[in-house]
């Protein structure tokens, strides 16, 4: 077995060194490389969720990095070294999530590891990239990053976590929507979070919870929950995910009709769904968080233009190939600006090799304000090299004659925490 | 009504404890006025089962009569020992094309979206070849990569004689193995796994030709097998020269004998079909106690879907079993039971074809694309032989109402129409055996409430919430 995997691998390194030669002759950015001819690519593992629960994602996170990697080797690379993607396919799956980035570390000679969404898999992949002393950029929201249950390799400088997120929601919440809220959530982790995080900041900021209705997960009709949502809840707050998250809403609307509170949601529940979809006409003028506002607005920057072309997606949104296929919007310009960061802390550290990629990290832990740019075209963000978390701009959008429309945008400030870990007390 | 009527049959089948893609595309179908939708497939299928009671012996036969092409004459081109020389020729074609996709496995993209292996094994060659032996006959005969080499190399010799009643064992085990793989594996994708497990399964049965002979693809490769017994439905047969067509399994009408085997190969591969599909309903991780919104992937539930898979084909298998026997013990005729439980068996084939459709139909749209894209790009070298490697794969058709609906309806119409086909070909098999139409509606009332409960099965996997 051994003997024909040392096998695969000389014959994939025989190949792609033949293939190299011939894409680098013939890629329009040759004249940026000619002067680092003798530079081997500077390769990045690319953990995508191909197969499994996350592969919807997987798709426009894939179609996301391979734009930005376009970019930034149509501009000359990293250090004049251009980049290559090897993906893997982790297959939402945490147990082989962690045989990638062995196959990324051991395999392929991988500078670093890169691009994972879903938190079990994060979690399950985290201590083997430490074990390999592999740097583990994540794309994955999940506050296991700064809460300290990882590792000084694993780092997420390109998406906020969900419990910035959902602290930030609080002021807006209570000053625009109603101080009496009533959350709706289902009865898992996940849930759990959204309930935590949020009453705390709600009720921190002299708003009252009045009622919690968690949901079993594999619940499929709503309508008998409903009649526990107090009359004179103000603001509803719902985290529904899951097949039957479209169900609810046409329930919930049922159920109301034009007489309801007013409700505020996670666009997690209707993320690359078109909402033109018969049933979801009651979310027309609901609020929604969003990590990025799928439609371009009043106030959309050059870089959002700049961003969208790169991808190839509309203002509203979806791909500009086929105008029915909307994107992930919300969450994969993480994968976006994750990898103008590793450019950033390589170019910062001089990086030539896998010899240096403690001081990649250390590069990227000394990071801090990155400003709205082509790099970060979500916004600015503060990136806080203790917690290995970055802080950004989050955006409260509410549904307008089908589409979302720009309601709020919280400040920087309005999603930090106190410090729960710092990770560069860890040695290498 | 009848919908109320079947929920608690169905319940009490699978409360047994021994039973979920796109989470937009279900979060659309359960939109979808399915409660209507089922019960008007099932009444479709109790109609066609009323028409096989109340009609004469004679309208199945009619309906199962071959008609000759005859301005087809293949004699008329081709002689015989050509047809061999061709198809060892094809075989030796699809042979090299196994080892460049092998190849490509190890060296190729690493994404098995990308490589043409993957793709190729599980989106083109395992969704379409079914449809193809089908359609056109056993076109896997000249398809077949083990037939030249072997040819070439072992002639018509062999060293061990393989029993036809018996043979039937290797196919069925292998199946299941293959099953495991698809169903239980962590990553039948990846590339290099995949590339190692088709070398293994190739050489494994390069063995075996040299011990078994060439017979061995007749009667011991599960694919050849599961290919050859399809293409005794298609509508098209090519017979002593002669080109013949009729409706779907026409030509059992020149065989009377299945080895009783077969009921153990087609029950396993029925019950792969249906349980790739259950193992995504919220209900199959009731069962295995899992939350369906936190699931951990396909390493979690390895012991679970394991243990899933081969007792669903074993409770499968029993009550296949029990069926046809509960449908011979109370008539008046002499029938060995060992001697016809094998070509009873044939009839689940079609309904195997039918999940084979409904379920697949969903990756085969999204990973078509992707194969498109992977021939201009085959060794992931940034090159565009066919000008579509900067296409952008799309699932809008997920993401959209009528095209759920449409997307719903063609996998509920394969349902049904599977079913109908099963009912018809079930009635047909028993004319071949019984004598008076009091026997025949006696042994096919059983099986007409299996099929009832399986097409409820088969339709409830496609509406209920699934993960994915």
């Amino acid at each position: 077995m051994k003997k024909i995997l040392k096998a695969n691998i000389s014959r994939r390194k025989l190949m792609k060194g033949i293939a190299s030669v011939g894409s680098i002759v013939a890629m329009p950015g040759f004249v940026s490389y000619s002067q680092a001819a003798s530079s081997s690519p500077i390769k990045i593992g690319f953990q995508v969720h191909r197969t499994g629960i996350g592969a919807a994602y997987g798709r426009w996170y894939d179609r996301t990095t391979q734009a930005a990697v376009k970019i930034i080797n149509d501009s000359g690379g990293i250090n004049g070294r251009p980049l290559e993607i090897i993906a893997e396919d982790d297959g939402t799956d945490p147990k082989r999530g962690a045989e990638a980035l062995e196959k990324f570390a051991n395999q392929h000679d991988c500078d670093v590891a890169f691009g994972t969404l879903f938190s079990h898999v994060v979690i399950g992949s985290a201590p083997r990239a430490g074990e390999l002393k592999l740097p583990y950029f994540v794309v994955s929201e999940g506050h296991h990053v700064a809460s300290g249950m990882l590792n000084r390799y694993t780092l997420q400088p390109g998406i906020t976590d969900v419990k910035s997120q959902v602290q930030a929601m609080a002021p807006f919440v209570k000053d625009n929507l109603g101080k009496k809220v009533t959350m709706v959530y289902p009865d898992f982790a996940f849930g759990h979070d959204h309930r935590d995080y949020f009453s705390a900041a709600f009720e921190s900021q002299g708003g009252q919870i009045i009622a919690k209705v968690p949901i079993p997960p594999t619940e499929s009709s709503f309508s008998k929950y409903f009649p526990k949502i107090p009359r004179d809840t103000e603001v509803l707050y719902h985290v529904m995910v899951g097949p039957a998250v479209l169900t609810f809403v046409k329930e919930l609307g049922e159920f109301y009709g034009s007489k309801g509170p007013k409700l505020f949601g996670f666009i997690d529940s209707v993320e690359a769904v078109d909402l033109s979809t018969p049933g979801l006409e009651f979310l027309d003028g609901s609020y929604f968080w969003e990590g990025n506002p799928r439609y371009a607005q009043a106030n959309q920057t050059d870089h959002d233009k700049f961003y969208r072309n790169a991808v190839g997606v509309d203002s509203n949104g979806a791909s500009v190939s086929d105008p029915k296929d909307v994107s992930t919007y919300a969450h994969m310009f993480g994968c976006w600006e994750t990898l103008h960061i590793i450019k950033k802390g390589m170019e910062k550290s001089g990086y030539s090799g896998i010899k240096d990629r403690a001081k990649l990290i250390e590069a990227v832990e000394s990071m801090t304000s990155m400003p709205l740019s082509q790099a970060h075209p979500q916004g600015a963000k503060i990136f806080n090299g203790k917690t290995h978390q970055t802080f950004g701009h989050q955006y409260i959008t509410k549904m307008t004659n089908g589409k979302l429309v720009l309601a709020h945008t919280t400040s920087i400030e309005d999603t930090f925490y106190p410090d729960e870990v710092d990770y560069t007390k860890q040695s290498f | 009504m009848i919908f109320k009527i079947l929920l608690p049959i169905f319940l009490f089948f699978i409360s047994f404890k021994i039973s979920h893609a796109h989470v937009s595309e279900r979060a659309l179908t359960l939109l979808l006025p399915t409660e209507y939708y089922i019960p008007a497939g099932i009444s479709v299928l109790v109609l066609t089962i009323l028409i096989t009671y109340i009609t004469p012996k004679a309208f199945i036969g009619f309906l199962f009569k071959p008609f000759e092409i005859k301005s087809i004459r293949i004699s008329d081109y081709f002689f015989s020992d050509y047809i061999d020389i061709f198809r060892v020729l094809i075989s030796l074609l699809s042979f090299l094309l196994l080892i460049f996709l092998v190849i490509l496995g190890f060296i190729g993209s690493r994404d098995p979206l990308a490589n043409p292996l993957s793709l190729f094994i599980w989106s083109i060659w395992f969704l379409i070849m079914p449809l193809v032996q089908i359609v056109f006959g056993n076109i896997w005969t000249f398809l077949n990569p083990w037939y030249g080499i072997g040819r070439l190399l072992f002639k018509n010799r062999y060293i061990f004689k393989l029993d036809k009643n018996l043979s039937l064992i290797f196919p069925s085990i292998s199946f299941l193995l293959f099953s495991l793989f698809m169903l239980v594996d962590i990553a039948p994708d990846d590339p290099d796994r995949l590339a190692n497990v088709v070398c293994i399964y190739f050489l494994l049965n390069f063995i075996f030709i040299w011990l078994f002979g060439m017979s061995w693809l007749d009667k011991g490769e599960c694919f050849s097998v599961f290919f050859n017994m399809l293409s005794k439905l298609s509508w098209l047969q090519f017979r002593d020269g002669k080109a013949h067509f009729g409706f779907f399994g026409f030509q059992l009408n020149y065989t009377s004998y299945f080895p009783p085997l077969t009921v153990l190969f087609l029950t396993i591969i029925l019950a792969t079909l249906s349980f790739d599909g259950l193992n995504e309903t919220f209900f199959w991780f009731k069962v295995i106690d899992i939350n369906p919104l936190e699931f951990h992937g396909r390493s979690s539930v390895i012991l679970e879907n394991s243990l899933g898979l081969l007792t669903f084909a074993l409770l499968l298998f029993l009550i296949f079993l029990l069926t046809i026997y509960l449908g011979h013990k109370f008539i008046n005729e002499d029938v060995k039971f060992i001697k016809i439980i094998g070509i009873n068996a044939v009839a689940l084939l079609p309904i195997a074809v039918a999940y084979h459709i409904s379920h697949y139909l969903t990756t085969f749209l999204v990973n078509v694309q992707y194969f498109c894209k992977v021939i201009s790009d085959p060794f992931n070298n940034g090159s565009n032989y066919f000008g579509t490697n900067d296409f952008h794969v799309t699932t809008s058709f997920f993401n959209n109402i009528e095209t759920v609906r449409l997307i719903w309806l063609i996998q509920a119409f394969s349902i049904v129409f599977g079913h109908v086909v099963a009912v018809l070909l079930a009635h047909s098999i028993s004319e071949k055996y019984l004598k008076s139409k009091s026997s025949i509606l006696i042994s096919q009332f059983p099986i007409s409430i299996f099929m009832i409960c399986y097409t409820f099965l088969g339709l409830w996997i496609l509406s209920t919430p699934t993960v994915g």
